[in-house]
């Protein structure tokens, strides 16, 4: 049981985060059998912080640290990463059953930001999934806003050369024979 | 024809499922995290699972 005290101050101060959190850990957990618990872990941890710490905007730098720790952890057996591409894509199709193909572009989307170095890819997610201002990424990432644009701007390009090598008119088939090869490497 | 990333990011946050709620976080901070006691058995399944992972 967590004191009342500190339950409340820190609900208080977590329910301005919630929104953007909760998405950041579904572009990153989406697929994961832990996706739940590994938000929880996050947030009990920060829980766990708060009395110690005098500055709590660290909190969400924090947080979101232990949700790429806790992703990566996960996805280290070669078995549990491939059930985790199957689900990921399971869950994206079910959300879009009405444009398979868009479903399949957003798996293949996230595909290559898993491939994004840490840093470029916690910046891009921050800031088109979450939602988050340039200025909050830097303080989240603990850089300058200059530092963070860089790394998004060099994420999009790395993305659109990913996609540009089938950058040609393709029907859905031939398209989907593509992807499958590159997500059974 | 090729798939616009930009465009797709646009897309990706509505495409997400919803997560957890903020109702769920306010009980799993109310709880506190669950003390951790040893079991026996589940140390020994983990063990002879892990070479499988």
């Amino acid at each position: 049981m967590t004191a009342p005290d500190t339950a409340t101050a820190f609900m208080t101060w977590y329910a301005l985060h919630h929104e953007r959190f909760s998405r950041y850990c579904r572009s990153r957990a989406l697929g994961l059998d832990s996706a739940d618990d590994i938000a929880q872990d996050a947030i009990l941890s920060a829980l766990e912080q708060w009395d110690r710490l005098t500055d709590k905007s660290r909190l969400l730098a924090y947080m979101i640290g232990i949700v790429n720790n806790r992703v990566r952890n996960s996805l280290r057996s070669a078995r549990v990463h491939q059930r985790f591409l199957e689900e990921r894509q399971r869950q994206l199709s079910a959300r879009l059953p009405a444009r398979p193909e868009l479903a399949l572009d957003l798996h293949y989307l996230l595909r290559a930001i898993d491939g994004l170095p840490e840093a470029s890819r916690e910046a891009l997610l921050l800031l088109t999934v979450s939602g988050f201002s340039i200025r909050e990424i830097a303080e989240i990432q603990q850089s300058t806003e200059g530092a963070v644009k860089t790394r998004v701007s060099r994420a999009r390009r790395q993305l659109r050369e990913t996609f540009d090598e089938d950058g040609r008119d393709l029907p859905l088939a031939e398209r989907l024979r593509i992807y499958a090869s590159i997500l059974l490497l | 024809m090729s798939p616009d990333p930009d465009r797709l990011l646009a897309e990706l946050p509505a495409a997400l499922p919803l997560g957890f709620t903020l109702l769920e976080v306010t009980d799993w901070v109310a709880r506190g995290r669950p003390r951790r006691r040893f079991h026996a058995l589940v140390w020994l399944s983990r063990v002879i699972r892990w070479p499988l992972n």
